[in-house]
């Protein structure tokens, strides 16, 4: 912690929120004693939208689009988390149909989602070609996600009370024609991240988190999972159509960057599975109800979004917005365990241990710097554009 | 490999009053009950702000209602039993102006330090003040 990175003597290496080891938005400041990581501490919002305070000014159906809006690329889970809550107070009965589209969108972005990761993964450790392969693959997806919904990324066929169209019957047939194709590619993907050898001695034993360490800095999804933590919310809590589809959680027990590899990866097979059965298995009938209301109440929700956990809380007060919204996204919960990860490690590991836990943060504000001396200070936009003249 | 758990079922949402002072108290029952934090919700409802606890047990899904004095709202950490909380709760120092005490982490994480203003997710009809906006 803060506290831990000032009592040791080191140096400080500030990275991000822009650098080129790291893509994301976020800060970290590493005290290392020569390559050795020996303190972290971070900073985060540099880019907070005040989404949870605009949600207060949205009506009920504006709320789901700005839920959509959350992320870009688990996009689909936030307004997953959002009907949910807005029909668990309204009571709103979600057709069969609905839910097991609902489902089948929500794994699609789980594939799309890891296919992501896997690349980013892959460039990290400067495997480039690995990196093209996995984004190769995860176009099979975006098409169908395309097709299907008619949007890449925001999909936008959430609605209270179930789903904007049904999946038409020559989309499913495309569908399944790229899943079989993509399956193959994946079992591609997994030959070359768990049995490579120069992968394996990349990643194995890189930033370990202990089982004890995942359960007390509440680490959420693949991050947990790949330290032994069994929890998943479509098992333990199930929504939408899982509660009915047969599918597998996936356990690793290194807590390293190869078990949350692992993971990702063999989730990917599991997601091929349950959409293949949430077709299959769909029901005819209505897949909308648009007969609601939403009184006064509250309620909260939660998914497995592709990172981990996804919740969300909703309080209305008998108008036509919330009063109160609050969200608490996947990479929020997996930061503190970070820190644990960093610890001992080298600084040539810095960017592929950030990138395990699959980070998605907004963007930036201002920077730091630390000067020689050992003291810090930040700089304000309006200096830094001094600066550059 | 794969997990041995067996599929749950929908787990009842719960809602449970608790009071500043016991919260460390009922949080060790919990734990010890095999209970994973899952976020923790600050709000202002106009008259008073509520922390709400929400905890993943087995079976149900419990949130502890912690109502606080509007006006000097402060409650006690509980990084002590839980250390993964000390964002959750940082946050809502920031977005609430909650005093939480003997929280390790003092410095500002989300808000920028030049902020001047209320905590934004407060309600209140002044709008926030940037230097130089």
């Amino acid at each position: 912690m803060v506290t831990e990175a000032k009592t040791k003597e080191g140096m400080k290496i500030p990275i991000g929120p822009i650098h080129p080891a790291l893509e994301e938005p976020l800060h970290f400041t590493f005290t290392v004693d020569g390559e050795r990581v020996i303190g972290v501490d971070f900073r985060l919002g540099y880019n907070h939208r005040g989404i949870e305070k605009l949600m207060e000014s949205k009506d009920f159906n504006q709320c789901n689009y700005l839920a959509e809006h959350i992320c870009g690329i688990c996009s689909y889970t936030h307004s997953c988390c959002y009907v949910q809550n807005a029909e668990k107070i309204g009571n709103v009965e979600v057709p069969p149909r609905a839910q097991y589209i609902r489902t089948v969108i929500a794994e699609m972005e789980r594939i799309h989602s890891h296919l992501l990761w896997a690349g980013i993964a892959g460039e990290e450790i400067g495997h480039k070609s690995l990196f093209m392969y996995a984004w190769k693959a995860r176009e099979l997806i975006m098409d169908s996600l395309e097709e299907v919904t008619g949007n890449r990324v925001n999909h936008g066929i959430n609605r209270v009370g179930g789903v904007r169209y049904p999946i038409e019957s020559g989309h499913v047939g495309h569908l399944v024609g790229r899943l079989t194709e993509l399956y193959k590619r994946i079992d591609y993907l997994e030959k070359v991240f768990l049995k490579d050898p120069i992968i394996e001695r990349r990643v194995a034993g890189v930033g370990v988190l202990t089982k004890d360490e995942a359960r007390k800095l509440c680490a959420v999804g693949p991050t947990a999972r790949a330290s032994g933590v069994d929890i998943d919310v479509r098992r333990d809590d199930p929504y939408f159509a899982y509660g009915e589809l047969d599918f597998d959680v996936i356990l690793w027990d290194g807590g390293d960057v190869l078990g949350r590899t692992a993971v990702r990866i063999l989730e990917l097979k599991e997601s091929v599975k349950i959409i293949e059965q949430a077709l299959r298995q769909m029901p005819a009938g209505p897949y909308k109800n648009d007969d609601w209301k939403i009184p006064k109440g509250e309620a909260v929700s939660r998914t497995e979004a592709p990172r981990g956990e996804d919740f969300h809380y909703m309080r209305t007060g008998g108008s036509n917005k919330p009063t109160r919204y609050k969200i608490r996204t996947p990479t929020i919960a997996n930061i503190p365990p970070t820190q644990a990860m960093f610890k001992e490690e080298q600084i040539a590991d810095i960017p592929i241990i950030i990138a395990s836990i699959d980070p998605c943060i907004g963007c930036m504000d201002r920077v730091s710097f630390i000067d020689e001396r050992g003291t810090s200070r930040y700089v304000s936009f309006k200096e830094l554009r001094m600066m550059k003249k | 490999m794969k997990s041995e758990k067996k599929k749950g079922s929908r787990k009842p949402v719960e809602f449970e009053l608790a009071g500043a002072d016991e919260l460390n108290g009922k949080i060790g029952e919990l734990l010890a009950g095999e209970a994973r934090l899952s976020a923790i919700t600050g709000s202002d409802t106009g008259e008073r702000i509520e922390m709400l606890y929400h905890f993943e047990l087995p079976g149900r899904f419990l949130t502890l209602r912690v109502p606080l004095d509007r006006k000097a709202p402060s409650i006690e950490t509980i990084t002590g039993l839980i250390p993964g909380a000390v964002l959750m709760e940082r946050e809502i120092v920031e977005m609430l102006g909650v005093e939480v005490r003997n929280h390790p982490r003092p410095v500002n994480t989300f808000i920028a330090d030049d902020y001047r203003g209320p905590p934004p997710l407060r309600k209140t009809d002044s709008k926030p003040q940037t230097p130089g906006a």
